[in-house]
């Protein structure tokens, strides 16, 4: 559906994106997470037809996003992050501008402008002057807006951003129906857990390059060779530590206080094996568990991990 | 109704909206009536005082003669100085408030617009323009203007509304700030006004200084021809003129000169404005098709694309066969960086996923994670410390070669290197 392929930009001697592939199969939603200036934006403005890039290609459904602008605009629905509205106009008028911006027919504006007010709860607005709402209403409509050509891509830079829990909770379910109508959506964000629940593959992007791409388990894997384990006891780890520097399932073995984290590789099974041999040990355990992998110490490691 | 263009009929809507249209209205209309009252009675009561001019003639046809002139002016007036004003955030506007992104992603051109935003900004100057249609009803009144005089002064009038409205439209693409558009829009026009005289009389002065020169020879310096002073002085002749009426300074005028400066400079900036229209459409447009791209190879690109999307084992040789990939190393900047691959030498990249006829790898090619990591590895399998994960990371390096590789599946022995590919 969208194939990147060496996608490089270059901003005078400063390269905000450098050499980049990204392939993306129709209906997945993938997140672009990184720092600020990681150049999220940059690829995405590129593949809005925005900008140029100064080498590499990207293709939408086969059809070059350098080479032929136009078709791609009818096929992308992009929304930056900021929300671009006019004053004096009504949110019905606002999307019928758009609509008809998008080459289509009045009818069919019309017939779309409510079922696309509904899908963002802004029907009761309809007739509401746009710089009348609020912040996050004014997200949603940009939303609504950038889905009104019905495109088959949908480009959001930061549509998280700024938003309440409650505002998030709605662009998440939003964000679902449209998985459900299969297009293929790009978000980014600089907060990965922003992402987490929505998106199926991440990439993780820093100083215009993808650090990694995959699911969540696939990147907590990369991090941890797995799973985190994370035992407590009662009383004094430093023996328990011991033991447990011999397992082969496990490694990075940090140690707070009475509770002991190590990365943790292998099935369900061989973490049952290793609670049976710690409780055969008689070591005096309280608590034994996988953790999913916090996506904010992910995100941190992987961004840290670069620094040296 | 998909025909009309968006951006001209949100551009009338949304300046008709508010209290701005009619305030401006109000005020342009009472302005204008009270001077013309003014005017009016002023002429009026003096009427005798010209009368005293040498040559007999109707005091009302010499009055109201005077009053159209005075339209003349402050029409004009208004336009030069209430177009650029108007116009000068068609873009830089739309730029602050950074809708411009929206609609340059939309299916509308750059050109679309550019006129959108001009022609809704004309019509609405037009528009004001009518309001003084019962004026110059009173100036026709009489007879003194002849209805050609008043179509010929609106023309006029509007060519240089659009004129002064592309101007500022051009300046308003070219920088980001309204004020600094409008600034410079005033700068351009009164620099226009002054640099046309003062070269036109200048070579005016050469011209009289040659010796074949005759006086009365009809020479009229580029510069003066269009200049605008002069197009104005000739709608007020030509009035005048008609009604054998007026002070009697323009009277010579015409005599003098078979040469309408209205219909020369009307031509030039029917021809002039729509030039500064395209360019600042070109300004604005974010990827100008016309640039030569590095490389050039990207061209063969479109027609193979379409193959993409079908995953297809065979199709791809053509695919990333192709020239564009030899074209590579200039495009890219880094050529050497493919070498790397001990396995074979082949400098174009994609050239190898074919041999391998793996499909897998679209799959996976394009998801990046795994790419720094290959070769990451590569240099580090002796010291197998250093395998934990994290590491690989420090060596981003080049990122490009890498996929292909991944396939020759010799040198990974690494478990996580596989993972990657989740996503289909």
């Amino acid at each position: 559906m969208l194939e990147i392929r060496q996608l490089y930009k270059r901003y005078g001697r400063f390269t905000a994106l450098d050499h980049i592939d990204l392939y993306l199969e129709q209906g997945s939603i993938f997140g672009f997470v990184g720092p600020n200036g990681a150049g999220k934006t940059t690829t995405l403005r590129i593949l809005a037809t925005l900008m140029e890039p100064t080498g590499g290609e990207a293709w939408i459904d086969g059809i070059s996003v350098i080479r032929h602008p136009r078709k791609i605009r009818g096929m992308i629905g992009y929304m930056p992050d900021f929300f671009g509205v006019y004053d004096d106009l009504r949110v019905s008028e606002y999307l019928d501008f758009y609509g008809s911006a998008a080459g289509i027919s009045y009818r069919e504006r019309l017939k779309t402008q409510d079922d696309l007010l509904e899908l963002v709860y802004l029907s009761d607005k309809k007739d509401a002057y746009v710089d009348t709402l609020s912040r996050g209403m004014k997200q949603r409509l940009c939303l609504a807006r950038s889905l009104i050509g019905n495109p088959k891509l949908l480009i959001l830079d930061e549509p998280a951003s700024g938003m309440d829990p409650r505002a998030r909770v709605e662009m998440k379910s939003i964000l679902k129906t449209l998985k459900d109508m299969n297009k293929t959506i790009l978000i980014s964000s600089h907060i990965l857990p922003e992402l987490a629940e929505l998106c199926d593959i991440f990439g993780i992007i820093e100083h215009g390059r993808f650090r990694f791409t995959g699911t969540i388990e696939e990147i907590s894997q990369k991090m941890h060779g797995g799973k985190i384990l994370v035992i407590e006891i009662n009383g004094s780890p430093d023996p328990l530590v011991t033991f447990l520097y011999q397992r082969p399932e496990l490694h990075n073995i940090q140690v707070e206080e009475n509770r002991i984290r190590a990365g943790f590789s292998g099935d369900e099974t061989v973490a049952q094996g290793l609670l049976r041999d710690l409780v055969l040990q008689n070591f005096p355990l309280i608590g034994f568990g996988l953790e999913q992998e916090n996506l904010e110490n992910v995100f941190m490691e992987v961004t840290r991990s670069e620094e040296h | 109704m998909k025909s009309i263009n968006p951006v001209l009929v949100n551009g009338i809507k949304t300046r008709m909206r508010g209290v701005r249209a009619p305030v401006l209205m109000s005020v342009y209309f009472c302005i204008l009536l009270g001077i013309f009252t003014l005017a009016y009675a002023a002429m009026s009561d003096t009427g005798n005082y010209y009368n005293m001019m040498a040559r007999p003639r109707s005091a009302g046809m010499e009055m109201l003669t005077m009053l159209f002139s005075l339209l003349v002016i402050m029409i004009f007036a208004v336009v030069v100085l209430m177009v650029p004003a108007l116009n000068a955030g068609n873009i830089a506007a739309e730029r602050e408030k950074q809708t411009l992104d929206l609609l340059l992603s939309s299916r509308i051109s750059a050109i679309s617009i550019i006129l959108g935003k001009v022609f809704s900004n004309l019509a609405f100057v037009v528009f004001l323009l009518s309001l003084t249609m019962p004026l110059f009803a009173i100036t026709y009144l009489f007879g003194s203007i002849m209805i050609f005089d008043i179509i010929k002064t609106l023309l006029f009038m509007v060519v240089s509304a659009y004129a002064c409205a592309s101007l500022a439209t051009f300046f308003s693409a070219l920088v980001k700030k309204t004020a600094i558009a409008t600034i410079l829009t005033y700068v351009a026009l009164i620099l226009f006004v002054v640099l046309t005289i003062v070269v036109g009389a200048f070579v005016y002065g050469q011209h009289t200084m040659q010796p074949n020169y005759q006086y009365d020879d009809g020479f009229i310096p580029f510069g003066w021809k269009i200049n605008p002073i002069f197009s104005i002085a000739e709608l007020l002749a030509v009035a005048e003129s008609n009604s054998n009426a007026g002070t009697g300074m323009l009277d010579g005028f015409l005599e003098e000169i078979s040469f309408s400066f209205v219909a020369y400079s009307t031509g030039l900036m029917i021809i002039v404005s729509p030039l500064l229209n395209i360019a600042a459409a070109i300004l604005i447009k974010p990827v100008k098709k016309f640039q030569i791209r590095m490389g050039g190879g990207s061209g063969e690109h479109g027609p193979q694309a379409p193959m993409q999307g079908q995953m297809p084992m065979e199709g791809q040789p053509p695919m990333y066969g192709q020239p564009p990939m030899q074209g590579q190393p200039p495009m890219y900047g880094q050529p050497p960086m493919q070498g790397q691959m001990p396995m074979q030498g082949q400098p174009p990249m994609y050239g190898q996923p074919p041999m391998q006829g793996q499909p897998p790898m679209y799959g996976q090619p394009p998801m990046q994670g795994q790419p720094p990591m290959q070769d990451g590895q590569p240099p580090m399998q002796d010291q197998p410390p250093m395998q934990d994960p994290p590491p690989m990371q420090d060596q981003p390096p080049p990122t490009q070669g890498q996929m292909p590789m991944q396939e020759p599946s010799p040198m990974q022995e690494q478990p996580p290197v596989q993972e990657p590919e989740s996503q289909e």
